[in-house]
């Protein structure tokens, strides 16, 4: 049936249509390929797995200053995004414990209200931390930018070694970055992901790990790393 | 038991029982066949695999969209515009569209011919 010809076939379209046949079967194919990804990550560890295969993990030692990464911004009213603010409070803490003499805190500063790393200076001055102790850092676009830039800031001051704060995914790709700046990193990275996470927050767990793999592959094709 | 896998056997024990009373509805009540269940299922997967299609798509368009404004006008463009949600909502109206488009023509085709 399915494969008698009409009388209007071609002897092109008779050959070819084996051809499509089979290529109508891949959306099938990759629909049941996304059900079992789907599946494996939500209802299994691997998204944890995957995570921990390429976690860089902490390194809390004493350092010249801490590094303290960008992360979404701030609002309208001035309120730091949650990222932003984890990040922030993880960079004060260090400091508080001595672990370095300087904080850094780079941010995406579109305009006065918004400026996200005088909020974080402010913050951390309002924790005890004394101004002079405290460096910004702003108008940085991407990570690589922003390593550019605090290594501006910090290598006159004659600062190597570093304490870098930012997210557990966005370490795989700014601990490499920072390296390759000429830093030595110690990585604090910021809420690691669990092992007792539920199905919404594995499929968030292997989306920011993924992202973070491409971005990777982008900065070593690109020849940033 | 941790709250994580209750949470998993609450999600799975809701989604099944609704799965299994719908196919009880459907085959009693509503006289459907089980044969047609089979079919309804490939549909989906063509549906969902057609999804994936268009989101990939979409995805690589934007990246390399993002890039050619970055390094061909010299504007900046975060590639973090292409971690929203939205883009995965659009590629399935449009995968949905189109495998569906798709699922019709056949459909038509196929009792064209046995007419």
């Amino acid at each position: 049936m399915g494969n008698s010809a009409t009388p209007m076939d071609s002897p092109l379209v008779c050959s070819l249509r084996p051809a499509m046949r089979t290529l109508a079967r891949v959306p099938t194919l990759l629909g049941l390929g996304v059900i079992a990804l789907f599946v494996v990550s939500a209802f299994t560890p691997m998204a944890n797995v995957l995570a921990q295969s390429v976690a860089v993990h902490p390194e809390i030692a004493p350092a010249d200053a801490i590094v303290v990464l960008a992360a979404g911004g701030a609002s309208s009213s001035g309120a730091l995004s949650d990222n932003s603010l984890r990040r922030a409070i993880s960079g004060i803490d260090l400091y508080l414990k001595g672990l370095a003499p300087l904080l850094v805190f780079s941010g995406n500063d579109p305009d006065a209200s918004r400026a996200e790393s005088r909020i974080r200076a402010h913050l951390a001055q309002e924790f005890g931390v004394s101004p002079q102790r405290v460096l910004t850092s702003s108008g940085a676009n991407t990570t690589r930018e922003e390593a550019a830039q605090v290594k501006g800031l910090l290598w006159p001051r004659g600062v190597r070694n570093i304490l870098l704060v930012t997210d557990a995914d966005h370490m795989i790709r700014a601990a490499p970055l920072f390296t390759h700046a000429g830093f030595r990193v110690f990585a604090v990275p910021v809420n690691e992901p669990e092992w007792d996470l539920g199905p919404g927050d594995r499929l968030d767990l292997l989306r920011g790990t993924l992202r973070e793999i491409v971005a990777l592959l982008y900065y070593k094709i690109a020849g940033y790393l | 038991m941790n709250s994580a896998t209750e949470m998993t056997l609450w999600i799975v024990g809701v989604v099944g029982a609704t799965s299994l009373a719908s196919y009880v509805v459907g085959s009693r009540s509503l006289g459907l066949s089980t044969t047609d269940l089979s079919a309804a299922l490939k549909r989906m997967l063509d549906c969902i695999g057609t999804i994936l299609i268009f989101t990939v798509l979409n995805l690589a368009i934007g990246a390399a969209a993002i890039l050619g404004a970055r390094f061909l006008i010299g504007r900046f463009v975060s590639l973090y515009f292409l971690n929203d949600d939205t883009w995965v909502v659009l590629s399935a109206l449009q995968g949905l569209t189109w495998a569906l488009w798709r699922q019709a023509g056949r459909s038509r085709r196929s009792i064209s011919r046995r007419t």
